[in-house]
């Protein structure tokens, strides 16, 4: 270290601001450069002078107007309680995200709304084979007596995803002439989903309805 | 009371050890008077200027290196004091907060008036000197050249070297009020001394 990097050292230790391992250093150079020495006593009779100005007091006057100036432009009114504003922010923040996060679980768990994807006014003639109607699916329900009014008006499909729905879509074009034309689609497609998919099929007896399962 | 509480303002202004550990008498009573005013009580905050508006003034007036801009800044403080006295914590003594409040202050006001108006007095004096070398300085003309050589630091170095040797604050509280760690503050200072010095032995080197 030259003289030039002890005077930094030496512009703390005038005022003790020196961490004493490295006191110990700047004493030993202290005694045995002159200029260094020089240094150190010129460096004391300036801080005595920046200390002087902390000991000078404020004009009286000057106080006054000071005061009377703040008292002038205070608002009338108590101070308002004011609160820091970042709190606020980020209880908003949590409480969007926490909401956003339940509609979200919220939307995955509901099971979604039975979309109709075929509704049809079925012939009963179309389905007739051998002088007997031939619904497809169970046994007609014995509430209603056979090959009179339960012959099936109009399908109702019931499908509980939207792909079953564009499967189903598909393959209407397919149906074989002369076959139930739900019994085809269904028969054919079957959803890849464990969910039961009901068929209801509606008769010209209001009475009567009949539920087809598919699992 | 206030009286009281003047007199031991002013001599806050004498004390050349930590203002901050300064018990005096009137800390007490400050604290007090806070807590009357956070209350809304607007002769309790009046208390609190008559304590502490010579400490706040002379800090700005060092900072900023103009009496009419300490003036304004003071204000300012005991302005910004009172909007935010709710924040304030009474059991916490309110000297390093102002200290704090006074070098923000002062930082907004020389960044608004880029720069600093030192006065004219202070130069026409400083002129008077330097017409004759043959005359010795007199202190009142030490302490003047000194607030010159203020002027030639550097906004933080001013402000560590302030609080640090004329508000006589210790280097861990001044970073805490400057918001550095105490390393930078040392190195504030350290530079700060050395310029002083030296802007002081150029100005001697002068008059002869």
């Amino acid at each position: 270290m030259n003289c030039a990097d002890f005077e930094k050292l030496i512009a703390l230790e005038v005022e003790g601001d020196l961490p004493k391992q490295m006191a110990g250093g700047v004493a030993a150079h202290l005694r045995t450069c002159r200029q260094c020495q020089e240094f150190a006593l010129d460096l004391e009779t300036s801080q005595d002078l920046l200390k002087e100005l902390g000991k000078e007091a404020p004009n009286e006057v000057t106080l006054q107007n000071i005061r009377r100036g703040i008292l002038n432009r205070l608002p009338t009114e108590p101070a308002p309680i004011t609160f820091p504003a970042w709190p606020f922010a980020l209880g908003a923040a949590a409480i969007t995200i926490l909401l956003l996060a339940l509609a979200l679980l919220g939307h995955r768990s509901r099971t979604p709304a039975p979309k109709v994807v075929a509704e049809r006014e079925t012939p009963a003639a179309s389905t007739q084979v051998g002088g007997r109607t031939h619904i497809a699916g169970p046994a007609p329900s014995k509430a209603a007596p056979r090959g009179s009014a339960t012959t099936p008006a109009i399908m109702r499909a019931v499908a509980p995803r939207p792909a079953f729905h564009r499967i189903s879509r598909g393959t209407k074009a397919a149906a074989k002439p002369g076959q139930s034309h739900r019994a085809s689609e269904f028969s054919r497609e079957r959803p890849q989903h464990p969910e039961p998919l009901m068929v209801k099929l509606l008769t010209d007896n209001p009475n009567v309805v009949i539920y087809w399962l598919v699992d | 009371m206030v009286g009281k509480q003047m007199e031991s303002g002013e001599l806050a202004l004498t004390m050349t050890s930590s203002a901050v550990e300064h018990e005096d008498s009137s800390k007490a009573d400050s604290a007090q008077a806070l807590e009357r005013a956070r209350a809304g009580d607007r002769a309790a905050f009046d208390e609190l200027i008559l304590c502490y508006q010579g400490r706040v003034l002379m800090t700005a007036w060092r900072l900023l290196g103009s009496k009419e801009d300490a003036q304004d800044a003071a204000q300012e403080v005991f302005l910004r004091l009172y909007r935010h006295l709710r924040r304030v914590d009474p059991k916490r003594p309110l000297l390093p907060w102002l200290y704090r409040l006074t070098v923000n202050v002062c930082h907004d006001l020389r960044r608004k008036r880029r720069g600093i108006n030192a006065e004219a007095a202070d130069r026409v004096d400083l002129a008077s000197v330097a017409a004759d070398p043959l005359a010795k300085m007199t202190r009142t003309e030490q302490k003047l050249l000194i607030a010159r050589a203020l002027e030639t630091l550097t906004e933080k170095e001013r402000a560590a070297v302030v609080l640090r040797d004329i508000e006589g604050l210790h280097t861990a509280e001044v970073a805490s009020t400057l918001g550095s760690s105490e390393a930078t503050v040392r190195s504030q200072i350290s530079t700060a001394r050395v310029k002083i010095k030296k802007f002081v032995d150029r100005w001697e080197r002068k008059r002869l």
